[in-house]
């Protein structure tokens, strides 16, 4: 019993106990009788199915009227009968016209009169009662009753035992009413009486006579359907039929009933070992199924009557148990992960250590105050659910300097902020003593549909007048700052979780709490997911997340669009045939370095080349290793690693800046070697006695002014090299200015072909350099050209014109573009240039950006326009030439 | 003096560098050539197109902006001169001298210049 106490979910021989307990409650109800009448139902319906085969009828039925027939036709009726030799006759009930002398003589000629219950007497002991109509005993036909001590003799077993000569049968069995409605033949009394009757319909037969249904003798509940009329004749003549075949149906045993529960289990077990329980619903009905079917043919074919009810209800409880352990179990399990991934969910977005610090908000508000050039801010957070609110940390003020008492935020201004739904700049003092010429404003903290606080703020009148991106900003700031408070409440209402000691000792939470609790950390996690990816997409470095097994996890927007333009389908490439491919390396090479990095963890770097992307590239392949705490945790794991990220690093300036110092050391070494040939040459015919002394002279001069010459090229290369090497400005390089020229044609000329415009490129006669960074020359060039793009009409031209010129002393390389365009109002162009345009397009935006670039390299980026001509840009940059560098010195 | 002696032979030097195109042009004055001097691509081009063809070219090869292997592919493929050409170079690069008399080149003078080799070599060219 104890076993039994034992949740079935958390013990290891459930399924043998679910089994055991469901086949002897199963029994339970069978002995308490609950499936008899459910089992008899099933079998009537089965007999309602039949097959069609009937057997020959051995039994006919004589309807006659009893209170009207004299005693005369009575036994005439039965010397009619007689002169057809039939197996036997027989009464149902006594004609009360009948002497006692008249039933002697009909006994004597072997006719059995039946007795009602009403008629018997104390001498014959044959009686014709009425059958049992209750449904658990529906189709029973019992040969003989005892009553009082007395036994008496149903009148069905008594004709049938006389017309085989058999023993009356002692127990109950089922009638066989298998053959269906109108089996037997019925004629009526007056057609016997008549002699209209064959040999073929009587002989051999037992002729059973009795009433037909009158009002006084309403049809009979058989298991045939009810149009049948089954009359108290019809219902002895199936009786009697049953017996004279001698293939009585026969019921099953409760050792029997139990073979066949122990049969369904061991099928049962072997189902569940080969499908599991996640097919159970189709086991449960499938076999069902096949129950009744079997029941039926068991019916049909067999005459066994299965207790199909009761087998059918084994097996669905004990799939029903099986299933339902089976959940238990993974509910059981599934409520330990939510409950361990939560916790675990919760200190990896929560940190501890942020929220638990001391002042985790002063430094949020200080960071807000100096982004935002603010005088004075203050962060206040919702109590609960309540509406009213507290300070959480305020600078230069506090919460006394709100110029309102009731800190409630259904009333204004915070209604108003909430309303607006995002910062609003106020109109009235919020923050008491504001300084002259300020503004404050009241930004509502919202996060997950939420209202978690507001911020409000005080800055001076210029702030927010020269940024017309503030209220933008505060709505960024606001959000970020919404989503601390959020993670800060999860944080805080977790603490005092697990600081409740019954909460802890009693497991208190429900699941739904874990779900919950797992749903909103799931959500933030998304959003953090979300801003990784944007990360990830955003990096400036191509990069291919795959994992361990070389699939591709994530590829980001730059490593998409160089692979695009390679033409390389990179989502259908392992890691292997990614590296095989832009190292250009075979295949086996490639797996080989994999192979390596899993086993060593050591990165590993190559020369990459892209099919048809000019530039030069360098494939990084690295390892990508899980946490030290991780690694620890699934020891149990074969690998270490989790995949691998591949970045192709663009090297192309790196590439032309090694080239051009080359080419640099290639030209001073040229440019000394002729110096010193000269001088050289000049010398030896100095010496030579036949050249006059005037000549001499001028060679002489001539060594001396290619030694200047030699020192001042030693000098400015020096220089150049030191322009060059310069580290100040890290991301700055010398580029190559026809490079980016070309590279800007390659860009922008199939994009603006889709616009039906072209690009012209005027390539340069000279060899110039400019030092910039190459990303933001690119954007600054793309910013005019956006420009020039939209301004020109269709089929228009936009045209590049690249020149050098020497000016103030200096060298300088001046890209000159025009358009065949609309133009515009030059004032609204000078003011978009100078960032004065209040409303201002992107284009223009990122062309203001441009400039601001432009004067950062030190030098200029001016634009004229008129109206219907179009628009022409000049950008000027300080540069470089190696030739002109170098000439100079000759 | 002979009438062969009286008509002597025209060289055009091309070089950049006016005090190497005037030691030059005095080490083969001396030798009894007539010599002129353009200092870059373009002044030669002009004055091979305007002027009668020299008997002999001497071109730098590493000059500013058009360089002398561009000015021989030039002479030969566009103008089809088939007058001698000599290359002059500091530059000590394995395979140059083959690239250069694939170029059309007749031979090539590696700085620094030997002035008995360089008379040698210009008179062997021009067939003397």
């Amino acid at each position: 019993m104890f076993m039994l106490l034992v949740p079935l979910n958390r013990w290891r021989f459930a399924g043998p106990w679910i089994a055991l307990i469901t086949l002897a409650a199963i029994w339970l109800a069978s002995a308490l009788g609950v499936f008899q009448l459910p089992n008899a139902w099933m079998h009537w319906q089965f007999h309602r199915l039949n097959l069609g085969d009937r057997p020959v009828p051995q039994v006919l039925l004589v309807e006659a009227d009893f209170e009207q027939r004299q005693q005369a036709e009575w036994l005439a009726l039965v010397e009619r009968l007689e002169q057809f030799n039939p197996a036997g006759i027989g009464l149902l009930h006594q004609p009360a016209e009948l002497t006692d002398a008249q039933l002697e003589q009909l006994d004597e000629a072997g006719v059995v009169v039946g007795q009602t219950a009403t008629q018997a007497n104390g001498d014959k002991r044959i009686l014709t009662l009425p059958p049992s109509q209750s449904l658990d005993s529906l189709g029973i036909h019992q040969p003989q009753v005892i009553d009082e001590g007395e036994r008496y003799l149903s009148t069905e077993a008594v004709v049938a035992s006389r017309a085989d000569n058999s023993a009356v049968p002692e127990d109950t069995f089922l009638i066989d009413f298998r053959p269906g409605m109108n089996y037997l033949p019925v004629v009526q009394a007056e057609r016997v009486l008549r002699g209209d009757l064959t040999q073929d319909l009587v002989s051999g037969r037992v002729v059973l006579v009795g009433r037909s249904i009158d009002p006084t003798n309403p049809p009979l509940l058989t298991p045939l359907p009810q149009e049948a009329n089954v009359s108290r004749l019809v219902y002895a003549g199936y009786v009697v039929d049953t017996l004279l075949r001698d293939q009585p149906l026969s019921g099953t045993t409760w050792w029997q009933n139990l073979l066949f529960s122990l049969g369904l289990l061991g099928v049962s077990v072997v189902l569940y070992f080969r499908l599991g329980v996640k097919r159970s619903l189709g086991v449960s009905l499938g076999g069902g199924l096949l129950m009744l079917i079997a029941g039926w043919l068991s019916l049909h074919l067999l005459g066994i009557v299965l207790p199909v009810v009761e087998l059918i209800a084994f097996h669905l409880l004990l799939w029903y148990s099986l299933s339902r352990r089976e959940q238990r179990r993974e509910s059981a399990t599934v409520h330990k992960l939510l409950r361990a991934s939560g916790s675990r969910l919760h200190d990896r977005l929560l940190p501890a250590d942020f929220n638990a610090s001391q002042d985790p908000w002063g430094q949020i508000i200080l960071l807000t105050t100096q982004i935002l050039n603010l005088d004075r801010a203050i962060l206040l957070e919702r109590q609960g659910s309540a509406k009213h609110l507290r300070e959480v940390k305020a600078y230069g003020c506090s919460i006394e300097d709100i110029d309102e008492r009731r800190r409630d935020f259904e009333r204004t201004p915070y209604s108003t902020a909430l309303e607006e739904g995002g910062p609003i700049v106020l109109s009235k003092i919020f923050l008491k003593h504001p300084a002259p010429g300020s503004r404050q404003f009241l930004a509502p903290l919202e996060f997950n549909g939420q209202l978690l606080g507001f911020l409000s703020g005080e800055m001076a009148e210029e702030t927010l007048e020269n940024n017309p991106l503030f209220l933008s900003l505060l709505r960024d700031f606001s959000s970020q700052i919404g989503e601390l408070l959020y993670q800060r409440q999860l944080w805080q209402a977790r603490q005092r979780s697990e600081a409740s000691p019954w909460k802890r000792l009693l497991h208190l939470d429900s699941v739904e709490s874990e779900y919950e609790s797992l749903s909103e950390v799931s959500q933030l996690f998304e959003r953090r997911l979300a801003l990784l990816e944007n990360v990830f997409n955003s990096l400036h470095t191509s990069t291919i997340l795959y994992d361990l097994f070389g699939q591709v996890m994530q590829v980001n927007r730059k490593m998409e669009e160089l692979v695009r333009r390679s033409g390389l389908s990179v989502f259908s490439m392992t890691a292997a045939d990614a590296i095989a491919t832009l190292g250009s390396m075979p295949l086996s090479t490639a797996r080989e370095h994999l192979q390596h990095m899993v086993l060593t963890d050591e990165s590993l770097t190559f020369a990459a080349n892209l099919p048809g992307v000019k530039g030069a590239f360098s494939l990084n392949v690295r390892p990508l290793k899980g946490a030290e705490g991780e690694a620890a945790s699934s020891a149990a794991t074969p690998f270490r690693i989790h995949g691998f990220l591949l970045e192709l690093v663009d090297v192309t300036h790196l590439v032309r800046l090694e080239r051009l110092k080359d080419e640099l050391g290639n030209k001073i070494s040229a440019e000394l070697r002729n110096q010193l040939e000269a001088a050289l040459l000049a010398t030896e015919l100095g010496r030579q006695e036949d050249v006059a002394a005037a000549d001499k002279a001028a060679f002489g001069e001539l060594v001396e002014r290619k030694l200047q010459q030699m020192s001042r090229t030693l000098t400015r290369s020096q220089d150049i090299l030191n322009a060059v090497q310069d580290i100040s400005r890290l991301s700055d390089f010398p580029v190559n200015v026809t490079a980016l020229a070309e590279d800007l044609t390659r860009r922008w000329e199939p994009r603006l072909a889709t616009r039906e415009l072209a690009f012209e490129l005027e390539r340069p006669p000279f060899n110039a350099f400019v030092r910039v960074d190459v990303t933001q020359i690119e954007n600054t060039l793309d910013a005019v050209v956006t420009v020039l793009a939209d301004d020109a009409s269709p089929g228009g031209v936009i045209r590049l014109k690249l020149e050098e010129r020497h000016e103030d002393n200096a060298f300088w390389t001046t890209f000159i573009f025009d358009n065949t365009g609309y133009g515009m109002p030059e004032e609204r162009l000078q003011s978009a240039i100078k960032g004065a345009a209040r409303d201002t397009t992107p284009a223009m935006h990122r062309l203001k950006q441009a400039v601001d670039q432009v004067t950062l390299w030190g030098g200029e980026l001016s634009a004229t326009t008129a109206i219907g001509e179009g628009i022409r840009f000049e950008l000027r940059l300080p540069g470089f030439s190696l030739d002109d560098q170098l000439s100079d010195n000759q | 003096m002979t009438n062969s002696q009286t008509i002597s032979k025209r060289i055009l030097l091309v070089d950049d560098d006016a005090d190497v195109a005037q030691l030059l042009g005095f080490v083969l004055r001396r030798a009894g050539f007539e010599v002129s001097h353009a200092p870059n691509v373009k002044q030669a081009m002009e004055e091979v197109t305007t002027k009668r063809q020299p008997d002999l070219f001497i071109l730098d090869l590493w000059m500013p902006e058009l360089d002398g292997e561009y000015l021989l592919r030039w002479l030969r493929g566009e103008q089809k001169i088939a007058r001698p050409i000599m290359m002059l170079t500091g530059t000590v690069r394995p395979g140059l001298e083959e690239e250069l008399k694939a170029a059309g080149a007749d031979a090539v003078a590696h700085k620094p210049l030997d002035i008995q080799a360089l008379e040698a070599l210009v008179r062997g060219l021009l067939g003397e």
